[in-house]
């Protein structure tokens, strides 16, 4: 089985891992014995993964816990606000929308009474449904 | 208080202990948890005292160290506030962190991403400076082959490497198979080996 240097490389890393199955072991080790590049190789894997686990860990900045807490308490309010944004975005708009088809920001404009003329008024009450009729 | 300065004295030499933490410490952090979804400010500040570091740590190998990395590790523990009540107790508090943090970085890096590609599609694009760098040292070359990954495979690397992590926890934690941790290791670890083959 012929197999290029990327196939060489992720049978090492598996190797690290414990992931080899039986057949992939004995080809890599025949394959280890036979080659110092891929025993080089093999070297530098270990290497690399011992550095990554002995990098130092970051340390936080004073204050850190403290500026969790304030920004749960700025979390806390911010939906206050932004239901109050909303609460008033809406009555803008219900303002807007009644102006727009009534001309006015009146009572009756707010209650849908205001552009009713007397006699419409009365028509409206003629033909409306009544069950009582 | 004192059990929690005596836990955080032994923390910065041994990862193992962070993930299982021996039976008296995971006692005291059960209670902590416990105090804290009661609404005691105190337990919760202890838990983020105690879990600082390694957040920071995964957030800092993520996003790369300074205040993005800070601020992130910040928002996991927000995160861990709006949830202590969702929090069963299934895996440790340590590795319940681990997991918000790494998933909260990778949104962050993909939303970069989103933003890069717009930038680029918009404009002509603008060389990265900072990436032409040259290492300082080891330490600067390790952290900047690590920036240079895709996200995806950075996030396997963190967890699997540097915390070590199984590979079957790594995969639940990103919700990825295991095929996909080992592949996506394999080609990580290629890609440092020949950046790193100064010092390596």
């Amino acid at each position: 089985m012929v197999m290029n240097k990327r196939e060489w490389f992720g049978l090492l890393c598996k190797q690290e891992e414990g992931l080899l199955n039986e057949e992939e072991a004995r080809l890599l080790n025949r394959a280890l014995a036979a080659s110092a590049g891929l025993q080089e190789e093999q070297e530098r894997i270990r290497k690399l993964r011992a550095l990554l686990r002995q990098q130092p860990v970051a340390l936080p900045a004073d204050g850190f816990a403290e500026q969790v807490e304030a920004r749960i308490f700025s979390r806390g309010q911010q939906w206050l606000w932004q239901a109050a944004a909303a609460a008033a975005i809406v009555f803008v708009m219900a303002g807007l929308s009644i102006y727009y088809s009534s001309g006015s920001l009146a009572a009756e404009a707010w209650l849908g009474t205001s552009g009713l003329q007397p006699e419409d008024a009365v028509t409206l009450l003629e033909t409306s449904w009544n069950p009582f009729k | 208080m004192e059990k929690i300065a005596s836990v955080r004295r032994l923390r910065g030499g041994n990862r193992i202990l962070e993930h299982h933490p021996g039976p008296r410490l995971e006692a005291d952090l059960t209670s902590y948890i416990e105090q804290a979804r009661k609404g005691d400010e105190r337990a919760f500040r202890l838990l983020v005292e105690h879990f600082m570091a390694p957040v920071l740590g995964v957030t800092a190998r993520m996003l790369g160290e300074g205040p993005e990395a800070e601020d992130m590790a910040q928002e996991v523990f927000v995160r861990l506030f709006e949830s202590l009540g969702q929090f069963r107790g299934e895996a440790s508090l340590g590795t319940y962190l681990h997991r918000i943090a790494v998933n909260l970085c990778l949104n962050e890096l993909k939303r970069k991403q989103r933003r890069q590609r717009w930038i680029t599609w918009l404009g002509p694009a603008v060389a990265d400076t900072a990436a032409d760098t040259p290492p300082e040292g080891l330490a600067d070359a390790l952290q900047q082959a690590l920036l240079e990954l895709s996200p995806d495979a950075r996030a396997v690397v963190v967890l699997r490497l540097v915390e070590g992590y199984p590979v079957k926890e790594t995969a639940e934690m990103l919700g990825i198979p295991e095929g996909t941790v080992a592949s996506r290791l394999a080609r990580a670890q290629q890609k440092m080996v020949q950046r790193l083959t100064l010092w390596l």
